[in-house]
Formats: C-alpha cells, sequence, structure tokens
C-alpha cells in the first residue's frame, strides 16, 4: 500500500512539472499595459486574440503610477517583452536613448498590415536616427469635439428656454456668465455651480484655453514660447478667478479627482462642467435615473466676447496617438512579438479588439457592420462593466482613430450611433480641432540639467495657477501671475523655450509642416 | 597594549578567539551575508548621485561607473532651487508630528495604565491601534472627506456657531502641515503606546504601594513613579524620532496634497520621488535622497550625544 501511494504521489509530481509543458505550447509573450489598471486579461476578446495570435498575453499590472514603475522597470533593466507607454512624456525617449527598445524599422517588411494601416504615420513617430522605435496608439487624424462647458440641459431650458437650449450658436462669455450668475442666484446654497476638473501638469483648463485661443504652447514670430505668454493667458486665469471670487466656481477645484468631480456634478447645485464632454456620462446616468430624463449634461460652446472667430482650438487631438507601444530588447521571441503586433494592427484585429468576436457581438447585416442584441443598449447603461464583460474596447492596442474604409461605421461598437450628449456636442463644439502632434514631447528629455529646469518651470506654473485662480482680488491675480513669470524666468524659462523653439522647428521641417497657431 | 579583562585573565587573540568560537561564527554568517547584501551593497548606488547615471543595456554597474562624473553639480542645483521651501516643509512638518505624536502615545500610556476597569481599558487600547493597521489610502479619504467644505467639521464648526465660513482645509498651505501632524498622530498613537504600556507593566508595583501609604497623590505618582521608570524608554523613542524627523511621511503627502499648495505640501521624500522615479531623474534624485540620509545621521548621533549628557542613557 505504501510503495502503491508512493508511486502515485511521484507520478503527480512528474504529471505537475510537465503539465504546462503538455496543455499550452503557446508563445508568452510579457506586456505592460500603463492604462490595464487591475483588470485581467480573461475575457472573451482576450481569449479569441490569443487563439488567433498563438501569443499568450501575460500582462503586467501598473499597480501604482505607471511612469514610476516604467522608470523602475528601466532601471533595472527588467522591462517586460512589449510596453506601452504615455507617448507625450519623455519616457520613451529614456526608453530609446538606453537602447531598451528594439529597432521595429528592421521588422516593417514582416509587418504588412502595420505599413497599411500606419502609412505615413511611421514617418512622423521616427526617432532622430531615422528609424521606428514604437508604433503609436489612438494615431491618426479624429477630429472628434472635446472642450466645451457641459451644461445640464433641464436647467438650460429653464434659463434660456427649449429654442436656444437646442441651437448650435455659440453663447458669448458674457451672455454665458450671465447664465451661471442668474443659476447661482436661484441656487445660493451651491457652492458648484460650475466644477473643473483638477489642475493637470503645466496647463490650464482646457475648455477657457480653447475659448480664449490658448495654445499649449504660444508661437510668435519663429519663437515658441510656453502659453504663459499669451497676451491671452491672463484673460483666461481672469475668466477663472472673477468666476471663484463670485463663488460660482467649486472653490475645491484642485482637489478634484474624478470620484470627486462626478459626485458633485451628480448632486443638485451643479450647472457646468468645463472640460471633456464625455467626463460627464457617469453623473448623467445618475441624474437622468433620479432626477428627470432632461437632467443630462449636454455641450455648448462659449467664445471670449471679442474673438475674431468661433474656430477655436476646444480639441487638441494628437494624429500621433496618446501612447507608445515598443517591444523592448528584453523580448525573447521578437518574430512571435512581431506577428502578434501585426495582427492586432490590421482591421481583423481591430474589429476584434473595438467590435468584439464577428457573430457574437456584431455582424455585417447588407455590408455594414451591426452590433448583436442589445450590446450598445447594456453599455449605454452600464459602460464599466459591459466592457470588462465582453472585453469589447477593454484592450485599446494599436488603434487607428478612422471610420472602416469598406462601410463607414466608427472604430468603436460603442459610438456607430451617437447618443444625445455626443449629438449635442458633435452639433455645438464645431470647428475646435487641431492637430497638436506637433506640440507632443519638446521638452528636453532624460536625466540633463535641461531636464531639470524644464521640470522646474512646470512646478512653479503649477504651484502658481490654483493660486492665480483663487486669488482673492484681480489686482492679487494680477500680482501673483507676475511673481509666477519671474520665477519661471529665474528657474530657466528662456533657456527652455531656445530649446524647445529649436526642437519645434526642426520637426516642422522634418514633416513638412508650418506652426498650427502662430500668432 | 592588549586589554586585561576584568577576571585578570589575558584576553586571547582575535584568531584564537575565531577558531575556538567558529561554530558560534557560522551560525552568525547568514546574519552578516544577508546585512552586506540588504544594506551595504545597494549603497554603491549612491555614486550615482555624483555622476549623470543613463540605464542603459551595459549593465548597471558599467552605467553607474561610466556615467559622466559631475561632481556636487545636483546637489547645487538643489540647493540654489528648491532647497528652502522642501526644507521648510519638511521640518514644519516634522516638527509639528513631533510636537503631537511623541507626548500623545506616552499621555495615553499612562492614561491607560491608570485605568482599573480592564474590559474598557482593552476597547480603548484595541480601538487606539486600530489606525496604525489601516492604510494611507484609505486614510488620506477619511481626512479629506472629513475636512472638505461640506464635510463633517466643518457641519459641526457651523453647527457650533464657532465659524461663519466653511473652511477650506486643503486649499491654504500651513493648514497642511497641521493636518498632516494630526494624521500622522492618530494614526500612531495607539501603536507608539504598546511601548509604553509594556515598559510601565515592569514597574515593581510594591514602588506604588509605598507611595499610596506615604500619602502619594494618583498625579503624584504618576509624576514620580511611572514617567522616571519609562525615562530610558522615552529617550530611546525621541532618538528614533529625531533621526527620522527629516522622514516626514509620504504616502500622506501625496494622497492629500494638491496643486494648490503643493508649496507647502512637498517634502524631501516626494521631492525625490517625483523627480527621481515619476520623472526618471535618477542622479538627482538620488543626491536629494543622500542628503536626507546624511542629515539624518547627524541628528541621530547628536540626539544620541545629548540624550547621554542629560539623561544617563543613550542608544549607542
Amino acid at each position: 500500500m505504501k510503495k502503491l501511494v508512493g508511486l502515485l504521489l511521484a507520478a503527480m509530481m512528474v504529471l505537475s512539472i510537465m503539465a504546462p509543458a503538455l496543455a499550452d505550447d503557446a508563445v508568452t509573450i510579457s506586456f505592460f499595459d500603463k492604462n490595464s489598471g487591475v483588470r485581467a486579461f480573461d475575457d472573451p476578446v482576450a481569449k479569441a486574440l490569443e487563439e488567433r495570435t498563438g501569443v499568450k498575453i501575460d500582462l503586467i499590472s501598473p499597480s501604482g503610477n505607471p511612469g514610476e514603475k516604467l522608470s523602475l522597470m528601466l532601471a533595472g533593466l527588467n522591462y517586460p517583452d512589449i510596453v506601452l507607454m504615455d507617448r507625450g512624456s519623455d519616457i520613451v525617449n529614456q526608453y530609446i536613448e538606453a537602447g531598451a527598445l528594439v529597432n521595429l524599422s528592421d521588422y516593417l517588411d514582416q509587418m504588412p498590415n502595420v505599413v497599411a494601416m500606419y502609412g505615413d504615420t511611421l514617418n512622423k513617430t521616427r526617432y532622430s536616427d531615422g528609424n521606428n522605435y514604437y508604433l503609436s496608439n489612438w494615431y491618426g487624424y479624429d477630429p472628434d469635439p472635446v472642450n466645451g462647458f457641459i451644461c445640464r440641459y433641464d436647467e438650460m431650458i429653464n434659463l434660456v428656454g427649449q429654442e436656444r437650449a437646442d441651437s448650435a450658436e455659440p453663447f458669448t462669455w458674457s451672455e454665458f456668465k450671465a447664465l451661471l450668475e442668474r443659476y447661482k442666484a436661484a441656487h445660493p446654497e451651491s457652492s458648484n455651480t460650475l466644477v473643473i476638473s483638477e489642475p493637470g501638469s503645466g496647463l490650464i483648463n482646457g475648455t477657457f484655453a480653447g475659448m480664449n485661443d490658448i495654445y499649449p504652447y504660444y508661437v510668435h514670430e519663429g519663437k515658441l514660447y510656453f502659453s504663459v505668454r499669451d497676451p491671452q493667458f491672463i484673460d483666461a486665469i481672469h475668466q477663472m478667478n472673477e468666476l471663484y471670487r463670485e463663488g460660482i466656481l467649486d472653490p475645491e477645484w484642485t482637489g478634484n479627482n474624478s470620484e470627486l468631480r462626478n459626485q458633485k456634478l451628480s448632486n443638485d447645485g451643479a450647472f457646468a462642467f468645463a472640460g471633456a464632454y464625455w467626463d460627464t456620462w457617469t453623473p448623467s446616468a445618475a441624474l437622468m435615473a433620479s432626477a428627470n430624463e432632461n437632467a443630462e449634461y449636454l455641450a455648448y460652446k462659449v467664445v471670449a466676447d471679442d474673438a475674431a472667430t468661433t474656430d477655436l482650438p476646444l480639441a487638441g487631438r494628437s494624429s500621433l496617438g496618446w501612447d507608445a507601444i515598443a517591444i523592448t530588447t528584453n523580448c525573447k521571441n521578437i518574430e512571435a512579438a512581431v506577428k502578434f503586433i501585426d495582427y492586432c494592427a490590421s482591421q481583423e484585429g481591430q474589429d476584434l479588439l473595438l467590435w468584439g468576436i464577428q457573430g457574437q457581438d456584431w455582424d455585417f447585416v447588407d455590408g455594414v457592420r451591426t452590433p448583436i442584441g442589445d450590446i450598445v443598449e447594456r453599455y449605454q447603461a452600464d459602460p464599466s462593466n459591459t466592457v470588462d464583460q465582453t472585453g469589447i474596447t477593454k484592450w485599446t492596442w494599436f488603434v487607428k482613430n478612422d471610420v472602416h474604409p469598406d462601410d463607414g461605421t466608427t472604430c468603436r461598437i460603442w459610438f456607430n450611433e451617437k447618443d444625445r450628449s455626443a449629438t449635442y456636442a458633435y452639433q455645438n463644439l464645431t470647428n475646435g480641432y487641431y492637430d497638436s502632434a506637433e506640440f507632443a514631447a519638446l521638452e528636453p528629455a532624460g536625466s540633463t540639467l535641461e531636464a531639470l529646469m524644464y521640470q522646474g518651470v512646470i512646478d512653479v506654473f503649477d504651484q502658481y495657477y490654483p493660486r492665480m485662480v483663487n486669488a482673492a482680488s484681480v489686482e492679487q491675480c494680477d500680482a501673483l501671475y507676475n511673481e509666477m513669470v519671474a520665477a519661471m524666468e529665474s528657474a530657466g524659462m528662456a533657456d527652455i523655450e531656445a530649446y524647445m523653439t529649436e526642437t519645434y522647428f526642426a520637426r516642422l521641417a522634418l514633416w513638412g509642416l508650418e506652426p498650427v497657431a502662430s500668432k | 597594549m592588549t586589554s586585561i579583562p576584568m577576571d585578570g585573565k589575558k584576553k586571547k587573540p582575535l584568531m584564537s578567539r575565531l577558531k575556538d568560537q567558529k561554530y558560534l561564527f557560522l551560525l552568525m554568517l547568514p546574519a552578516v551575508i544577508w546585512v552586506l547584501v540588504i544594506c551595504y551593497a545597494p549603497m554603491t548606488g549612491l555614486y550615482m548621485a555624483f555622476t549623470n547615471y543613463r540605464p542603459s543595456q551595459n549593465g548597471y554597474f558599467y552605467d553607474l561607473f561610466n556615467g559622466k562624473f559631475v561632481g556636487l553639480q545636483w546637489f547645487q542645483y538643489f540647493f540654489n532651487k528648491d532647497f528652502g521651501m522642501i526644507m521648510r516643509n519638511t521640518l514644519a512638518t516634522s516638527l509639528l508630528t513631533l510636537l503631537f505624536s511623541f507626548p500623545a502615545p506616552i499621555i495615553l500610556a499612562v492614561m491607560l495604565n491608570e485605568l482599573k476597569n480592564i474590559r474598557l481599558k482593552k476597547f480603548i487600547q484595541t480601538a487606539s491601534y486600530l489606525p496604525y493597521f489601516v492604510s494611507w489610502v484609505i486614510a488620506a479619504n477619511i481626512f479629506l472627506t472629513f475636512l472638505s467644505g461640506g464635510g463633517l467639521v466643518n457641519d459641526l464648526l457651523m453647527s457650533l456657531g464657532l465659524i461663519k465660513e466653511r473652511i477650506l482645509f486643503f486649499q491654504h498651505g500651513p493648514y497642511f502641515w497641521w493636518i498632516i501632524a494630526i494624521a500622522n498622530t492618530w494614526k500612531g498613537m495607539g501603536y507608539n503606546a504598546i511601548i509604553y504600556l509594556s515598559a510601565i507593566s515592569g514597574i515593581d508595583e510594591q514602588l506604588y504601594e509605598a507611595a499610596s501609604i506615604d500619602g502619594a497623590s494618583r498625579i503624584k505618582r504618576i509624576w514620580h513613579i511611572t514617567l522616571p521608570t519609562i525615562r530610558p524608554t522615552i529617550a530611546t523613542l525621541l532618538i528614533l524620532a529625531v533621526g527620522g524627523i527629516l522622514s516626514t511621511g509620504f504616502e500622506q503627502q501625496l494622497l492629500m496634497g494638491n496643486n494648490a499648495i503643493l508649496n507647502y505640501s512637498d517634502v524631501l521624500d516626494t521631492y525625490a520621488y517625483r523627480y527621481g522615479l515619476a520623472k526618471g531623474m535618477y542622479s538627482y534624485g538620488t543626491a536629494v535622497g543622500l542628503f536626507k540620509s546624511i542629515v539624518s545621521f547627524i541628528l541621530v548621533m547628536s540626539t544620541n550625544k545629548i540624550t547621554a549628557k542629560l539623561n544617563d542613557s543613550a542608544l549607542f
């Protein structure tokens, strides 16, 4: 009996050691996706992708700050086979300079789908040595609306009447400010009449910037400057400061994370949000369920009183995408990684990632991609759970911002039919698009004194921006502005501007472009 | 000159003693290796503070020793730029934390010791050290919610008529120092009290009984028996606290701070993190970290000396 038990145990040990090899001979590729959060790679789309490519994905979770993790992985040389990084950040250049990325130019002949889909984008994402080290994610021209004043539709009807609330005609700043003041007067207890997101680094609120014709950088007489030197910069700050002093702007805006912001927008007392129109979807769903069907946040365009044109930079989107995806030199099976990437970037791969499984989630009806069943309705009612369960748009890799060339449907299944918030955004936030690719990653990269100086300049800006908006008087606001510019100067702003001017115009020359916003 | 031990016997030479006690030293070997590998070997990375370190495919040590030597460039930049602000924030937050968090566990431990109801004593003890096990993510959200414009604290102050306008605690820099000090104290007070309670439990009961017979009041018993007896523990913890004065926290600043008060919330650790890790400026981050370590080392040594002089008891 003892012998039998011993034999059985020994057999189990041998089998358990051999089991992975017997059950699964697929190649495993480790993949760091900075956007993946805590999601698991186990949904129907993920499984279908693994089956079709013969590659098993070992997803590396960012667990915390993705930038920190990327830096640590680079320092420890323990980065995974594929990394997805923020393209606008200088971490991409750090990886390239460290020799951590595979030169993809050597493999383009093995990636026909990449070459066909990316086209000229490959030329624009070349490194200074002329080689491609990464592929863009969310690339291509994307003239979707972004920023505006996103207002409660029911309250808008109360304030200006149904006809004006449905009109595509922009409001002037004076008109819109009067609306905010009227709302505040009718709701004196409200401290959140206008809600904005917490400050990002180096930029002011996108709606106020766009409304005042302010771009990420100020280009003037052949030189590139930080936007604080734009003469209209102080106008935008004054507008925000005035709202703060009148008790209209949420006084605790600097501490708003997305949850806090949604809470404020879901409560009675909030009237408008200055930002991207899609950021109000969650509070809109809550309000429409609890209040009335018109208690939805819809986008309105507001232009400065003296604006010469209503074509304002409210929707800066980079044609070169948000992210960079690269194969690292730690990858032991580059052939498999290349094959995997080429499939993901292909139209079939994109349809799998962004439309789901053909025959299950969608199918062709009269040659047009058509969702099956109530999948889109399920998404509209509960976006995050539907994405999680179906896997559709959960893994947004090598995404091309474009409509399908064969049937004209959108690249993502959810947005093929516009709901009311998208309809209003497209109707009202017109002519705001500009390609922000030329402004991306101009800053000095890596561990250099110039990079430190750049960060120092941005730190000064980040500290002064909320203080200017929250100033007790316009005089104090102006004094803080002057103090900020002086502090930025002493941190080396002019030297950094000279550096970035050179990079910027060299880039434009390489791409054969004129500056998008020369004033 | 060879030292003569107290018993008068001549001390054996080192090699001979090593040979005699070879098995004891062998037992110690894993710990020595651990200290060398985990504690001392990474210190080679401090050299990074004097070079322009850039990782490449040549390996860590190659990059470390072949990076361009820049001397004190990173230190100079730090001292010329942000040193004043960062040190002000670090010291202000630390000293305020020390002011609250150092006496608080002593007072709590003494009060708990005086409590005769065992069940109440255990309840208070458990309730007071629970915050220690709450992560800063949750603790920071509690503070953010309670201290927000529409939060519990403002509601309470308004209803008591103590304030007419709501206080925006997280919009005013100096408030942040106090908030961090209070949060640190709240979180660590109960846990630190355990150390004092264990010291108090070692006091001979007969001392209290004798004092009671002599007519000493409860306050006098605390003042003349409890506190002097736990003085060595207080001294030890003070040395450790002063040594850690530049380590005023990290998660709490990151989680509760915002850009409006960055010039008050940024301390040495968050600053080194932002530049060193988040921005990948390894050499600069290392320089800031090294500066902090040197100052902390000096502080520990000084406090130890001072405590030894004042108290006849020191850590080393």
